[in-house]
This record gives C-alpha cells, structure tokens and sequence, in this order.
C-alpha cells in the first residue's frame, strides 16, 4: 500500500527557521516581493538590507507582448547602465545549444520571458539568481543564475550564466529586474527577493 | 520588516520498497515550495521518479523539458504532452540527489512550473530539467512515483520545504 502523508502533521513544527533558531536565529528570509495582477515594468529593489550574507532572487515572469515569443529578462545592480558584466552562459533554445563568454555586457540577461500570445497562455519562465558575498565591498559584484521554460508549444529554454561586475569592487545596495527596455512584465509574474545569513 | 521563512513541512523515508507516496494536504501558506530528494531504485540505471499534482495522472498535461549530460552525452529536449514530471533520474547502485523548486503553487492566475536539478555519479549523469501542469489549480498534493518496472528503494528520503514570500 502506498503511504499517504498528511503534510500538516507534526514534522511541520520542526521547521527549518525553528531549528536554526536554537542556534542563532533564521537563515533565510523574505526581505521583499514585487507582483501585480496588470502589466508592470519592472522590480527595483532599493536600500538592500546589508545584514545578510547572500541574496536570492526566485522569480516567475513572463512579458506583456501579444505576440508568440520569448525575449529577454534583465538584470541591474546599483543603477549601473553600462559595460558592467562579464558574462558566461550555457543555453539551449530548443534543441540548439550553444555557450559563450561575453565582456562589457550591460545587464545580466536571459532568454526566458515567454510573451502573452496564445501559445502561452498560463505559461510562464522561472528563474532563481544567487548574489554571493554581495555586501562585500572588496569584491566585484556576482550574480549566479538558472533560468527556463517549460512549454508545451513554442519555445523551451534553458540556461545557466555566472556574471562578475567589470567594474571596481563594490556591495550591491540595489537591483532592477525587468524585460527587454521597451516590454513590461505580462501581469501575475512574482519577483521575490530573500536574504541568506552566512 | 524581512520575514522569516523557509520551512520543513514534511520527510518521508521508505522504509520498504514501494512504487509511490503522496503528500496530502499541502497548506496554503506558502509562495513556492522545494523537494530535495536522496533516492535509489530497486532495478536497473535510467529509471526516472515521477513528479504528479493533485492526483492528475491522465491528459497529457505536462512538459518536461530537459539538458542532461548522460553518461557523457550531451542531450536536450522536450517530452511536450505527457503524464508526468520527470525529473528524477536514478540508479539501482547509488542513492542520488535531487532538487525540485515547484514556483507559485497555489496561484490560480498561472500554469504551475517546476525547476529541477539531479545528480547520479554511478551513472554518470547530471540533468537540469523544467516542468510545467498545464493546470491553473491550487497543488494541494503531491505524488512521486518509480517509472514502471522499478520501486522506489529502501532508504530513499524526500524533503518538502515551503518558502514565504511577503
């Protein structure tokens, strides 16, 4: 017979915050979380709390453009605007694939933001980005990411990138996630930022 | 104000051999919710642990797309309309690790997506793989189950986490 768990039984009350509270308090927790039920451009998240060790992105996004398509998802840290990745990406797009590094990128991106055309309905890109060590200002900024889609129809991707700023070294005080400049987010995408205590 | 959140909301070992479980009543509370996994079939290299929402088991309403390096084999692809997620590749020699994130699942706004990553070193093989249920339900339950001809072995164990986001 196959065992059917109650998932609100007893273990839930050993939680992980609950367990690491005995030693020090929570590890991992929401700091802030930008989502609409209409189309936005983009999420900014400003005066980063500097008490954690890491920061992590989930996201679930998509762009507002009626056609059938996949475009991009980008990424800022501290208002920069200009040649301030070096980027290393792995990608499939389909059954293609392909890798490169590339210097003087301006943002991060990735290939993930399904558009609102027919074929996607419901469908949406995911994605999970690390900021390692981010509040140390004696290493350039780093941005560790894993994007996809799953669809049906149309496209499927699926790429991982490391990013390390160009630039001097410097703790990342704030991010700006959204798509392609002239796009929106398609409405009910979610961009939650989290701290990681080290 | 930052929120504490990241909790373990079930475990289960097998404590036997067994094709399948299910978590039931999974709350509500959460934003995303996260399976790591430790597991071993009972039969042969290959065989892949499904993933299953709400009981749904016909259809063809899931996708699972897929980049794996199988025994040093680079591969990528898309199972487009099936009954499953199959994320979870293992081996009868070793216990492998696993990795699911399933985002927004009680969002009834949106199709529910996964995102998963599975390493098996006697077998050589690493997978980063994405799913979709083509399904604007809440997932309230959640069944992992052996592909056909094997059980999941003695000892594997599966973690369910729920992250709040505020």
């Amino acid at each position: 017979m196959s065992p059917i768990l109650d998932s609100i039984g007893s273990v839930k009350a050993f939680g992980w915050g609950k367990i690491l509270s005995s030693i020090g308090g929570p590890a991992y927790e929401s700091i802030q979380t930008v989502t609409s039920s209409s189309p936005f451009y983009s999420a900014q998240f400003n005066s980063i709390p500097q008490t954690y060790k890491h920061l992590q992105l989930r996201i679930l996004y998509g762009e507002s453009r009626t056609g059938n398509d996949v475009d991009y998802m980008r990424v800022q840290v501290n208002g920069r605007n200009s040649n301030y990745w070096r980027l290393f990406y792995g990608h499939i797009n389909g059954t293609a694939q392909s890798g490169n590094a590339i210097n003087n990128e301006f943002f991060y991106s990735s290939l993930s933001a399904v558009s609102a055309g027919s074929t996607y309905t419901g469908t949406f890109g995911t994605a999970i980005l690390y900021f390692m060590d981010y509040t140390n200002a004696n290493k350039k900024p780093n941005l560790m990411g894993w994007t996809g889609v799953a669809s049906s129809g149309g496209f499927y991707v699926s790429a991982e990138a490391g990013m390390t700023s160009n630039t001097a070294n410097e703790a990342i005080n704030s991010i700006e996630v959204y798509t392609e400049a002239t796009l929106n987010f398609k409405a009910y995408s979610h961009i939650a930022l989290y701290g990681i205590k080290g | 104000m930052a929120t504490a959140t990241y909790e373990i909301i079930n475990t289960y070992t097998a404590t036997s051999d067994i094709s399948d479980f299910t978590w039931t009543a999974i709350p509500s509370t959460y934003t995303d919710l996260v399976i790591t996994a430790y597991i071993k079939n009972t039969y042969s290299n290959n065989y892949e642990c499904y993933v299953r929402f709400n009981g749904v088991s016909t259809g063809n309403l899931y996708t699972y797309t897929f980049v794996q390096n199988y025994q040093s084999n680079l591969q990528a692809g898309r199972n487009a309309t099936i009954n499953e997620i199959r994320q979870f590749k293992t081996s009868a020699a070793r216990f492998s690790a696993h990795e699911m994130n399933i985002m927004q699942y009680k969002n009834t706004n949106v199709y529910k997506h996964t995102m998963g990553r599975s390493g098996d070193v006697s077998m050589n093989s690493v997978v980063n793989g994405f799913g979709q249920w083509r399904d604007f339900s809440a997932i309230s339950s959640i069944t992992i189950i052996m592909e056909a001809g094997a059980n999941i072995a003695t000892g594997s164990r599966f973690d369910l986490y729920g992250i709040k986001a505020e």
